[in-house]
């Protein structure tokens, strides 16, 4: 496994994120929305979601507030598998909630706090759940202080929310070697972005360099069916 | 007291209320009300003896627990006069009040106040005031005179029967049976054939009455090292007055913790209710801190995640906040590496584990474990320090170049259905949570022997990371092999993005 030492990152300056290779800025200080396509994906949109989060936190604290439900179901962060994905085991606060009012509760105040610099909220989607303003709260309690909060949903949603960027994140056959799978790729699908263009890519995941590469296969953006919108490149919104 | 209790609950009439319970084979009177004892009823007279008597009598199971537990709250009420009480099973509270008399205008006020309360509570008391815990035992139930001044102990004790001195029922027999009535007899008597005769406990307990020997009090409850405290002449009900009290508090204690360099580590804010119920309300915090306005913000979140809100009742009338304990703090509060930051982060991890539990809010520590699930330990994160082990995890894992860990691991491993290659092949394809997965490619395997040390221990598994042809990613394992067991089980352990 090779080593995620600090010192390896970037500076954050001239550091555009993980997600370059897309042509996508994440904008810290908002509130991020990122689904699992499907139950079977949670683990693939965790790490997706961990690795925008470490390198949004940099070298402040990072949440992960789940439902305790979540963690039943998916499992709890795994101290050793987490480096590959940039964060450092020692700036993981975990908390356990026992349901969605409790969770955004904790964001909020985690968000509001200057020495968090990026909040998960694992959330068992329910249709009912998340609403406008609940998460415009949230988006607002970010822009506070500048920590970056993610929605983290078992299933794509509908329901309007306050997020900066949505995504839809499934897994993705790696490209397979002798001894084994390659390094983790994602199927991700922006479905929306307030600052500029939707698309689809297949993601691999670089741990070396902590940054996703648009996969080898394919260098061009795949248009995939099971978005809940059509594929579009223009910019929009 | 068990009769006080019971009459409490209910309307009084003027039928006698007894208790009874089990004594040997017979049914007893364990405990009698006032109408009771003025029939003619007496403890350790037989139930069925008492109905005769009074067929119109009320009788009740005795109920130890109960009886125990109302002890326990009361001598938690008498921690208004003073920290240091201890119960006296099986009806008695042991207060210590030396230094804190004069709080209440001396030792008779502070008794007649206590008594006046008690009394009000319903319940019929009887208090001793005296310089040995012995003494004042003795005055309490058996003197005429409520207070025993201090030197006089002999000459108060000297005409109260045997049973004042706190001895056993058949010593006190076998003492009357040869002449001995009241404790005056035994006091001049040559204490070698007493001993030799009645045992060395007689003299111990003479002694100590007499304050001849040191008999310490010991505490229910820890005594706090920094207490402070708010009585209030009209009883507060608001929680806002509770935390705004709470903050007074603290910012008494502050001064007092400052000069001696210390700070709040865990404190608990105790408030009496004029109806005698007293709550306690703990929180703790990751640093020793000093700040009254944080405790203030505590004790918001504590009481907001109270399982039943705070019942006022009719007031609370006295407000105490003790510093259970108590840690070196350094005069300003400079953290260790990013000033700033961590004082911040620590008082958040305080403001959700005081609104979550401690427990749920929690960090990673590394173990020196090579079993997977005990790698890496959860810790409450008010708790971890600076060793959480990362550093030695990193030195190990790029010493044996450790293979890839999955992200999320399941609380336990789910069993699976696998079809595996014979002897340790990976499985081709497995059924997890109902859903068939046909696996593209594997690694493994990696053995991880099971703690054969000790004896619960099962096991060894080989782990495997396998990809079915969706992408999905998985750490299963086999525990056992082929050539030992003729069917090994697969499981299913973690999950990679």
């Amino acid at each position: 496994m090779e080593a995620a030492h600090p010192s390896l990152a970037p500076a954050r300056d001239s550091d555009t994120g993980p997600l370059r290779c897309c042509g996508c800025v994440l904008v810290p200080g908002a509130l991020h929305e990122v689904a699992a396509r499907s139950e079977s994906a949670s683990a693939a949109a965790s790490g997706f979601v961990l690795a925008l989060a470490a390198w949004a936190a940099g070298p402040r604290a990072t949440l992960w507030i789940a439902e305790e439900m979540a963690l039943a179901e998916n499992g709890a962060l795994y101290g050793p598998g987490l480096e590959s994905f940039g964060l450092q085991p020692e700036h993981l606060i975990r908390v356990a909630v026992a349901h969605e009012r409790e969770a955004l509760w904790a964001m909020e105040e985690a968000l509001r706090c200057r020495g968090v610099g990026a909040v998960i909220g694992e959330i068992r989607g329910t249709d009912r759940g998340i609403g406008l303003t609940a998460s415009r709260r949230l988006a607002l309690a970010a822009g506070h202080d500048g920590a970056t909060a993610f929605l983290l949903r078992a299933s794509p949603s509908d329901a309007p929310v306050a997020a900066a960027t949505r995504w839809i994140v499934g897994a993705a056959p790696s490209a397979a070697k002798a001894h084994g799978p390659g390094p983790p790729r994602l199927a991700v699908h922006l479905t929306r972005n307030r600052r500029g263009s939707q698309g689809s890519w297949v993601l691999e995941w670089n741990s070396v360099e902590q940054r996703f590469d648009l996969a080898a296969a394919d260098r061009q953006p795949v248009a995939e069916a099971d978005g809940d919108r059509p594929h579009r490149t223009a910019a929009s919104v | 007291m068990a009769t006080d209790r019971i009459a409490r609950r209910q309307a009084s009439d003027a039928r006698p209320l007894v208790v009874c319970g089990k004594r040997g084979n017979a049914e007893e009177l364990v405990a009698i009300d006032a109408t009771a004892e003025q029939r003619g009823l007496r403890i350790a007279m037989t139930l069925a003896q008492a109905r005769a008597m009074h067929p119109e009598l009320v009788a009740v199971e005795e109920d130890a627990a109960a009886d125990a537990h109302l002890l326990e709250k009361i001598a938690d009420w008498c921690r208004r006069y003073t920290p240091l009480t201890a119960l006296d099973p099986p009806d008695g509270v042991l207060l210590d009040i030396a230094g804190c008399a004069h709080l209440f205008g001396g030792e008779a006020a502070l008794a007649e106040d206590l008594a006046a309360r008690v009394a009000g509570f319903g319940f019929a008391v009887r208090v001793g005031v005296a310089d040995t815990i012995g003494a004042a035992w003795a005055a309490a139930r058996f003197s005429p005179m409520a207070s025993i001044t201090p030197g006089a102990e002999r000459e108060a004790l000297a005409p109260l029967p045997l049973k004042a001195l706190r001895i056993a029922e058949e010593t006190a027999a076998d003492l009357r049976r040869v002449g001995f009535k009241r404790i005056g007899d035994l006091i001049d008597m040559a204490r070698a054939p007493l001993a030799a005769r009645f045992g060395e406990a007689l003299l111990r307990q003479l002694d100590r009455a007499l304050g001849l020997e040191r008999e310490p009090l010991q505490p229910r409850l820890p005594v706090a090292p920094y207490v402070a405290e708010q009585p209030f002449p009209e009883p507060i009900t608001r929680e806002e007055d509770v935390l705004a009290v709470a903050e007074r508090l603290a910012h008494r204690l502050s001064a007092m913790l400052e000069r001696r360099g210390e700070g709040m580590r865990r404190i608990e804010l105790e408030l009496f209710r004029t109806d005698g119920q007293v709550s306690h309300i703990a929180t703790s915090m990751s640093r020793p801190i000093r700040d009254a306005h944080a405790v203030r913000a505590l004790f918001n979140e504590r009481l907001a995640a109270l399982a039943d809100p705070l019942d006022p009742g009719f007031g609370f009338d006295l407000a105490r906040l003790n510093v259970i304990a108590a840690e070196p703090c350094p005069p300003q509060q400079t953290a260790l590496d990013q000033s700033h930051d961590d004082g911040e982060l620590d008082r958040l991890v305080d403001r959700l584990s005081a609104r979550l539990g401690a427990r749920r809010v929690t960090q990673l520590n590394a173990q020196d474990s090579h079993i997977p699930e005990l790698a890496a330990m959860n810790v409450p994160a008010q708790a971890v320090g600076a060793a959480h082990g990362w550093p030695a995890f990193r030195c190990f894992r790029d010493a044996v170049a450790l293979s890839p860990r999955p992200l999320r691991l399941l609380t336990r491993p789910e069993p699976i259905e696998a079809i595996a290659s014979v002897p340790d092949g990976p499985p081709l394809r497995f059924r997890w949570r109902r859903a068939l997965h046909e696996v593209a490619s594997a690694e493994g395997p990696e053995r991880i022997e099971s703690a054969w040390w000790s004896d619960d221990a099962g096991p060894a598994r080989d782990y495997f990371r396998v990809e079915d042809g969706a992408g999905h990613r998985f750490w299963i394992f086999r525990a056992g092999l082929y050539r030992d067991t003729v069917t090994p089980s697969w499981f299913l352990h973690g999950l990679f993005a």
